[in-house]
């Protein structure tokens, strides 16, 4: 049935019913007058006289409604019981494992304990594949660690430096000449090279130079003596790069003369 | 005052006279004309007066300068009598006492400059103690002079570079030989 449907059929219903109320309310103070009419009902105008009844539609559709549509109950919540309220026991969830792990691998010396897992029901062949992996595995591990991890740098390959350059130290006559005659064991093939040792033989000379005239000129004595028995010997102490000058004072012997006036008085 | 007449020659000669023995000794290096002399002349010059003097001083006092002195007496005739041993009983000690007598000790300090082993020419040196003895006692036994004792010494330095003479403090030092000193055995024979 329709909504229309079902205010129309609503609306006459309660025409029939107020008709009768009004002709109920009019025969009670016709015959009775302490006979009180049924009042209307609220929500209905209606109910005076017998005659007049209004009716509204919309409430009557509500009303009627209400009969023809089942009203959802919302689900009531009572309140549980916290000592008594069961307690829900976890569900136990099996997971199934595709490839399941391999046993432990252990020390040799160690006895093997064999760990169970929960495999799939589907029948797994005995030997399979795993079995070749858990021994390899510590293979190829050990493999990794022992290789280098990087290429290790080859020393001969690294460029030395060139060598330096030996000089031939020629025998000098004197001391002083020593630093001057100082001359290269190979001739320097480049310009460069040739101002290099030209430049390194000049200052070579001047030092030699310089050492021969602090040395005649003016030597640092520093010196300590050094006493023995009828013998003073003072030793310089100078530096590496001046010669070492000593001088000593040597006293051989004594003449004493003869007194003169010389008498025994007793 | 000690027995054995320890002389500080640095307190008989001032510092300049050092100096200019310096001096005089590169002087003296010179006047040869060799060429290396002149070289060592030159290095003399860095030593300095002082360092001279302090060598020198040092070499006297490891001198026994009061035995050296009684070499001479023992070279003079006054002691002949000694040596006969009818007149002097052998292994009695005899004290004689001598009266004052200037005596003079030389002495002949030799420098020398070495660098590289090689050596300079020597540079000779004097040094003349002039003492003056007064109420000198001395023991004689066999023919040896054993025993120094008592009197004083008055001591004056004359310093030499070459026949350079230099300066020296014209005041002599005195001495008091207050103990008596053993010379070494047997002593030092009269001669």
């Amino acid at each position: 049935m329709t909504h229309i449907g079902k205010s129309f059929a609503a609306a006459l219903l309660l025409a029939v019913l107020g008709i009768q109320s009004g002709a109920a309310q009019a025969q009670c103070s016709a015959t009775n007058p302490n006979c009180q009419a049924p009042q209307p009902r609220s929500g209905s105008s209606g109910g005076g006289g017998g005659v007049g009844v209004q009716v509204d539609v919309g409430d009557a559709a509500k009303a009627i409604g209400g009969i023809f549509k089942k009203k959802k109950k919302k689900p009531v919540v009572q309140p549980t019981d916290v000592a008594t309220a069961p307690i829900e026991q976890p569900k136990q969830e099996i997971i199934y494992v595709r490839n399941p792990p391999v046993m432990q691998e252990l020390p040799r010396s160690t006895p093997r304990r064999k760990v169970t897992v929960a495999a799939k029901p589907k029948p797994q062949p005995v030997a399979r594949k795993p079995a070749a992996r858990k021994i390899a595995a510590p293979v190829a591990a050990a493999a990794v660690v022992t290789e280098p991890m990087f290429e290790p740098e080859v020393a001969a390959e690294v460029p030395l430096p060139e060598p330096a350059q030996v000089a031939e130290v020629v025998q000098p006559e004197t001391p002083v000449a020593t630093a001057a005659t100082m001359t290269p064991v190979e001739e320097p093939a480049a310009p460069a090279n040739n101002l290099y040792w030209m430049i390194a033989a000049a200052v070579a000379a001047l030092a030699a130079a310089g050492t021969a005239a602090k040395f005649l000129l003016t030597p640092k004595v520093s010196m300590d003596c050094n006493i023995a028995d009828g013998e003073s010997r003072m030793v310089s102490n100078p530096s590496l790069s001046k010669p070492e000058v000593s001088f000593d004072v040597v006293i051989p012997g004594f003449s004493a003369s003869t007194p003169d006036n010389f008498r025994i008085l007793a | 005052m000690n027995d054995r007449l320890e002389l500080d020659i640095e307190q008989m000669i001032p510092p300049e006279s050092f100096d200019e023995a310096a001096v005089a000794a590169r002087a003296q290096l010179e006047a040869t004309g060799d060429k290396g002399n002149a070289k060592w002349a030159k290095a003399l010059s860095a030593l300095g007066g002082a360092k001279i003097a302090n060598a020198i001083s040092e070499q006297l006092k490891a001198k026994d300068l009061l035995a050296a002195f009684a070499q001479g007496w023992a070279n003079s005739p006054v002691f002949n009598a000694y040596k006969d041993q009818t007149k002097h009983a052998p292994g009695k000690p005899e004290f004689v006492k001598l009266g004052s007598f200037k005596q003079e000790l030389t002495y002949s300090p030799e420098l020398a400059l070495s660098a590289a082993g090689i050596s300079s020419p020597s540079i000779g040196m004097t040094i003349a103690i002039k003492a003056e003895f007064d109420a000198l006692e001395v023991t004689i036994m066999d023919a040896h002079l054993t025993e120094i004792g008592g009197g004083s010494v008055k001591i004056a330095v004359d310093f030499k570079v070459g026949e350079v003479k230099l300066v020296t403090k014209s005041t002599p030092i005195e001495f008091k030989l207050m103990d008596r000193k053993k010379l070494p055995a047997p002593g030092i024979g009269i001669t």
